[in-house]
């Protein structure tokens, strides 16, 4: 299984990316607990973006094609 | 279709979510949403259901069904097509749920996440399946979603992306639940992993059902969450108070993480109120709940499903919105009311078929109840499967996974066929326990008889044979039984000295079971179960104060204990305090409103204490619940003759059709006359039944009227068919072993207690100059509470006759006998020659 990122993402607390986004009260959970766009706000703060495989081809298509 | 309570309904499942962990939060302002939730609604227990298996339960929570109804037996099944096993899918739920009821009239739903519900069903409305949230162990890019997840499929890739790998969550997410986290070496305790990913899974459902309730018009949405039920699974034992198998390092750095799964689902639940409008109710349960604290097992049995060990009966009910009452709370409610409920609140006809009822109290205004014979019966689309409908196999292998490393199933190993033999023998065993449930103990010794051959390893088909043998008096077998149990590595030895009590107990052999539960009871053990045995030994012993007494401990030990609050109020009944017993049947019916004998003892406590409405009121609970009770009739017939004869009428009409037969019974101590009462009932010219084995002496020249079988009563009554219409004497101490269903007309004879036991002295040889001052006080204590008794036994009634008044006066009495039991006087000359004063012989 893979390990959980601790100390190094804690720096996310103080970052400057997340000036951009209310963060409620109880942090980054508060934004998982606000549901759906918690989710995409937390994950736009740390600057993460899921992407299945099939996207992933498209992206590279994409890229192929600029 | 009746009024429309609710415009819509947001139902919320904490998987074994419970009142004792969340009452702390509330009360140190932790869990702010639902204290909102509470203080604006209606809350209570939630009785759970039998086999305490969360598909199980889930699926009668969404059907108001029994598992035997609704086909979803347990967490797996046999797979048809490449043979093994796989996890429950809904394909196999054999009836329809609320979603479906709702599809066929109009209506639309979201459910998020219902175990089980894959693949989703084709409903009006969004379906996300169990399986959405399911991680494997790939990477996240890796991470694919199975076929059949989400409903409709045009918006798979969008809730594709609402899923939440584990790989995702950093340090900050975890840290409320482990706040020593920077502590702790993740290469060696793998623990951090666990709370990671159902954190992350929480997060998948919670922002699916946000989503779906954003962007859909809904009429109901349902999401069911299963983190709080694992993560007590893993974290309960680290938290406070400490135990001594918990290491100080574990305790300081896992102790805070059942609080924190509270604490974010509290933060979700915030979420929900604020999208939802005022014309929605909110409703959150919970399937059971999980045992805390003291009740904490110290070991996990190794068997199938073991993990269930740790579940504590009573869920959580919370129901808020228009129509709702506030600040209140409903009493008795169990899973199975939930279907019916919420049917109710879209003013939707109940199901006949469905085995829970509606919670009436709920609601502000008083609501009437439609219902239909069966929903299964009408027809058209409903979405559901067709029947034609399979999983994808390949798909469930990761949830499968997750249910072994669970703890909730074995590792199904290599050999698939094996495994599927195994989960065929499980679903036969939550059947034969339903059966049981439904009271079929035939069917269901049949069934126990078979899986404890096919394998006398297993520690729960030994328990349950142990259990039906005993409900069937075949103590002999259960004996077998216990001593295979006892051969078994992980039986429990307290459990297997507790079970020979238990058997001891109902041969009747008092005494014998009083010392193996007054051993256990001195070892302050905190074991469930010991003292409410000791106290219903204590009962049965007519030592009331000490069952009290035994009772309240058992309650310190669990305060939620059914069966400790009803025979305390079994014992305080019986010492004449009727207030108090009365207030102890309403805390059993509160916790489980299907307990009929609860509510008929409530109704006899009433009565004493004569309120007369409420009394009614009880009674007529406890007939819609055991309709074939004939004492029940008896006391609502004398309650109402007076303010509603005609209705009383009906009742005794009833009480004659269903009686067994009707028995005169001479009573008293014995040397307090009740041969020669049955002397004079012989002269009367009533039948005898006396088997004429005990011949007349110098005791008693003129005979005993004995019947041999009488001194075996306790053990067996089946000799009564032959007492109908007769007259049989038994003594004092035997009347509580006569069987109900049979109306007993009592002549129950007096005499001061020391000429009783002097007379008694004399007919033993003892000196009679010796007196036994002890035996005296005991057997005015004995009369006491046998008169006690005899007023919460309505179909018993007793006419009191003077022993010495008898002598004196036979006139009198004998006019008295022959008025109560209705017979004319044309023998009384008769009846009075039979008395013989000369045999007066001990006065006083």
């Amino acid at each position: 299984m893979n390990k959980i990122k601790t100390t190094q993402d804690f720096d996310y607390l103080s970052s400057k990316i997340l000036k951009s986004i209310t963060i409620p009260k109880d942090g980054f959970l508060g934004l998982l607990a606000f549901g759906d766009e918690g989710l995409l706000a937390w994950r736009k703060a740390r600057g993460l973006s899921l992407k299945n495989a099939s996207q992933k081809q498209e992206d590279k298509k994409k890229l192929g094609n600029e | 279709m009746s009024k429309r309570i609710a415009k819509k309904l947001l139902l919320i499942g904490w998987d074994s979510a419970d009142w004792k962990i969340i009452n702390p939060l509330l009360d140190a302002g932790k869990m702010p949403a639902l204290e909102k939730l509470i203080n604006n609604g209606v809350i209570g227990n939630l009785a759970t259901l039998d086999p305490p298996l969360s598909p199980v339960l889930w699926t009668s929570i969404a059907t108001g069904k029994r598992a035997d109804k609704h086909g979803i037996l347990g967490f797996v099944e046999p797979n048809p097509e490449i043979g093994g096993i796989r996890p429950i899918n809904v394909t196999s739920r054999t009836c329809k749920a609320i979603w479906n009821i709702l599809h066929q009239n109009g209506m639309k739903s979201n459910v998020i996440g219902w175990w089980p519900s894959h693949p989703a069903e084709p409903i009006n409305g969004v379906m996300v399946s169990n399986y959405f949230q399911k991680i494997d162990n790939v990477a996240a890019e890796k991470w694919l979603m199975p076929n059949g997840t989400i409903h409709p499929e045009s918006r798979r890739n969008e809730f594709f992306k609402l899923r939440v790998h584990l790989t995702e969550l950093t340090g900050d997410i975890i840290h409320p639940f482990v706040p020593n986290l920077h502590l702790i070496d993740q290469e060696k305790d793998t623990r951090i992993g666990s709370i990671a990913q159902l954190v992350a899974q929480t997060a998948s459902l919670h922002a699916a059902a946000t989503r779906a309730m954003k962007t859909t018009e809904w009429d109901f949405t349902a999401v069911y969450f299963d983190a709080i039920d694992h993560i007590c699974h893993g974290f309960m034992k680290y938290t406070p108070p400490q135990v001594p198998r918990v290491s100080n390092e574990d305790f300081d750095n896992y102790k805070d993480v059942v609080e924190g799964i509270y604490l974010f689902h509290d933060m979700m639940l915030e979420r929900y109120l604020q999208l939802v409008d005022d014309d929605t109710i909110v409703m959150l349960i919970s399937d059971h709940g999980f045992n805390s604290e003291h009740m904490r097992l110290n070991e996990i049995p190794h068997c199938n499903t073991a993990p269930a060990f740790e579940h504590s009966p009573f869920g959580i009910f919370c129901i808020s919105g228009p129509g709702i009452q506030h600040d209140e709370r409903v009493y008795g409610a169990t899973l199975l009311d939930i279907a019916p409920t919420i049917l109710t609140c879209f003013g939707i006809p109940v199901g006949e078929d469905m085995d829970g009822k509606v919670l009436l109290s709920i609601f502000e205004e008083a609501t009437s109840i439609k219902t239909i014979p069966s929903w299964e019966d009408i027809e058209g689309e409903c979405g559901m499967h067709n029947e034609s409908e399979r999983i994808n196999t390949s798909d469930s292998a990761e949830a499968l996974q997750q249910l072994v490393d669970l703890g909730y199933i074995e590792d199904p190993g290599e050999d698939k066929n094996l495994a599927a033999e195994k989960a065929i023998r499980e679903n036969r065993f939550y059947l034969a326990k339903i059966k049981a449930i439904r009271k079929n103990h035939e069917e269901s010794l049949a069934d126990f008889q078979q899986l404890y051959e096919e394998d006398k390893t297993d520690i729960r088909f030994n328990l349950e044979l142990i259990k039906l043998y005993v409900h069937f008096k075949k103590f002999k077998e259960a004996r077998d039984v216990m001593s295979n149990l006892q051969t078994i590595k992980d039986s429990s030895i307290i459990e297997i000295e507790m079970l020979d009590g238990i058997i001891l107990f109902n041969e009747g052999k008092y005494n014998k079971a009083y010392n193996i539960f007054n051993a256990l009871s001195a070892k302050n053990l905190r074991q469930p179960g010991i003292h409410l045995q000791l106290a219903m030994i204590y009962i049965q012993m007519d030592e009331f104060k000490k069952a009290i007494e035994s009772l309240h401990n058992e309650l310190k030990i669990d305060e939620n204990n059914t069966l400790a609050h009803y025979h305390l109020g079994l014992a305080l009944l019986n010492s004449g305090s009727f207030k108090e017993a009365s207030n102890s049947f309403l805390d059993c019916i509160g916790l489980n409103y299907s307990f009929p004998a609860a509510h008929y003892y409530l109704g006899v406590a009433l009565a004493k204490m004569d309120s007369q409405k409420d009394a009614i009121g009880a009674l007529s609970v406890f007939l819609s619940l055991a309709p074939s009770n004939l004492n029940a009739r008896i006391l609502l017939s004398n309650l109402l003759k007076n303010t509603e004869p005609e209705m009383a009428k009906i009742f005794t009409q009833q009480i004659n059709d269903m009686k067994k037969g009707e028995v005169i019974i001479v009573s008293g101590l014995p040397r307090s006359g009740t041969s020669m009462m049955m002397q004079i009932l012989d002269a009367a010219g009533l039948d005898i039944l006396t088997d004429k084995i005990r011949n007349a002496d110098d005791n008693n020249p003129k005979g005993y009227f004995e019947f041999e079988p009488v001194k075996s009563l306790a053990r067996d009554s089946s000799w009564l068919d032959q007492a109908d219409g007769k007259a049989v004497k038994v003594i004092a101490q035997l009347l509580k072993f006569l069987p109900d269903g049979y109306k007993y007309k009592v002549i129950f004879m007096k005499r001061d207690v020391n000429e009783v036991i002097i007379s008694q002295q004399k007919m033993l040889g003892k000196d009679s100059k010796v007196f036994p001052l002890a035996l005296s006080e005991t057997f005015k204590k004995e009369l006491n509470r046998i008169e006690n008794w005899f007023q919460i036994h309505p179909n018993f009634e007793v006419v009191y006759t003077d022993y010495s008044n008898l002598i004196l006066k036979p006139d009198v009495e004998i006019c008295k006998i022959c008025d109560f039991l209705q017979i004319d006087y044309s023998n009384k000359q008769r009846m009075i020659g039979t008395v013989d004063s000369t045999l007066y012989r001990t006065k006083l």
